[in-house]
């Protein structure tokens, strides 16, 4: 099975039923898989902070919340995914053992992505958010989440 | 006396051998040293640097490189140490030499630690890039000495690879199941962690004190709100974890000290904005960070 690695602040929504897309070292950010099995339209957008001053930066659609998850939605839509068989699965948001408020990115970020999904009737199927891991995930349209991480019972 | 009761306590040496081996470590090249020295001296010239540096091939090789490289911008390629020297500013200088002299020391697989042969020198190069944006964010006048500490910070790994790798299953039980931090499990399992150890190696490679009290305390969230420096390499070290940049089995397995943004005058914001600039900065470096492969 070929692998396509979508990077820090990147999406991508393919209908290679061949392809597993793949998103290494989350840290404390937040990868949504997504895949709806009737159309065979399947994405992955990794989400780093819940949102942004500076708009757009180039070339990192979704390096903020907001207009990432928009972006992304769209365009699984415009590839024929349905939103009613949408099945969501988030990944990511790894957590130090105590941190202040100010700093915990990941907790916001997941916050702002749940608000959303349920905002929007989007459920979710299944989460591996959370604990002191460096998650990384690979998915495809039959395949995972398949979530690996460094010091965990898995590897 | 009856010894029958009496549990015999086995002497562990581990810390002993540990301190053995920092002896045995090769040393920070003399001829960075040298150069860092004379970029300290007004009077220093790009001659005086070129005589100092041009007899070791590895280094004026990988001055090159990272002079070239996207991150410095320059128009053209450089081909000449002194052209190079005589293009680039005095912090640029000190960071390609920082980073060219730590090159053979980070690039290394440390199995104990769960990191694979670029893990080490990405995690490095990030944090040193992430403290430099920080030092542009709240106008820290010294970026190149947080740049060092930065690059350096972990150092110490190198030397306990080997002891943690060995009693990987006591300190990850420690860390794990007991609820210890990673560092404190190294403290219980060997006798000190990484950071004590690294700021041992960088006092005897004759660093200043400001940076080896920071490599010191970079994981102690009572020590490093203490002083400024130790404060920015822990806040660089943090951000690059967040953003996962050459994390192993310790990366989260710490705890923040709750004053630290206050004591640096930060916001939640101010941190967003870090992560972004931090990793645009770290993409632009890719030459740099395929520097690990050679």
């Amino acid at each position: 099975m070929k692998t396509f690695v979508v990077t820090k602040g990147t999406y991508h929504v393919t209908n290679d039923e061949e392809v597993a897309l793949v998103a290494k070292n989350l840290g404390s950010g937040l990868a949504i898989c997504i895949r709806d099995q009737e159309s065979r339209v399947f994405g992955l957008c990794y989400l780093v902070v819940p949102y942004l001053k500076e708009k757009d930066p180039e070339g990192l659609p979704s390096f903020e919340c907001n207009s990432g998850l928009r972006a992304f939605f769209k365009e699984v839509t415009d590839a024929g995914g349905k939103r009613e068989a949408l099945r969501t699965w988030l990944v990511g948001i790894g957590q130090f053992l105590e941190c202040p408020k100010e700093l915990n990115v990941g907790i916001h970020l997941y916050s702002l992505v749940k608000k959303t999904l349920e905002k929007n009737g989007i459920a979710i199927e299944g989460e591996f958010v959370g604990g002191p891991f460096n998650k990384s995930v690979q998915f495809g349209l039959t395949l995972g989440p398949d979530v690996t991480a460094p010091g965990s019972k898995k590897e | 006396m009856n010894m029958d009761n009496q549990q015999v306590v086995q002497p562990d040496f581990t810390l002993d051998y540990i301190y053995e081996q920092l002896t045995k470590l090769p040393t920070f090249p003399k001829v960075v040293q040298k150069a860092l020295e004379l970029l300290d001296d007004p009077n220093t010239t790009t001659q005086d640097l070129v005589e100092v540096l041009k007899f070791d091939p590895a280094i004026t090789t990988n001055i090159l490189k990272i002079t070239n490289s996207a991150r410095f911008g320059l128009q053209k390629q450089v081909t000449s140490l002194d052209t190079a020297l005589a293009l680039l500013g005095q912090n640029q200088i000190k960071e390609i030499l920082v980073a060219s002299g730590s090159l053979p020391f980070l690039s290394r697989e440390l199995y104990g630690y769960g990191m694979r042969p670029e893990d080490l020198w990405h995690h490095s190069m990030a944090t040193g890039i992430c403290a430099e944006c920080i030092c542009a964010h709240i106008g820290f006048d010294d970026p190149s000495l947080l740049f060092t500490a930065a690059i350096l910070h972990d150092v110490g790994k190198i030397v306990l690879n080997l002891f943690v790798g060995a009693k990987l299953d006591t300190i990850m039980d420690l860390a794990g199941r007991e609820g210890f931090t990673f560092s404190e499990a190294e403290w219980m399992a060997l006798g000190a962690d990484h950071a004590i150890i690294g700021s041992e190696i960088m006092r005897l490679w004759d660093f200043p004190l400001d940076i080896y009290r920071a490599v010191r305390n970079h994981h102690d969230p009572d020590l490093y709100v203490q002083d400024k420096v130790s404060a920015l390499l822990a806040l660089s070290n943090i951000l690059v974890v967040m953003l996962g940049i050459g994390v192993g089995t310790d990366g989260f397995r710490h705890k923040i000290s709750p004053r630290l943004m206050e004591v640096l005058g930060l916001k939640k914001d101010d941190i967003y904005e870090l992560l972004l600039k931090t990793w645009q900065a770290f993409t632009d470096a890719h030459e740099i960070l395929e520097l690990y492969k050679s």
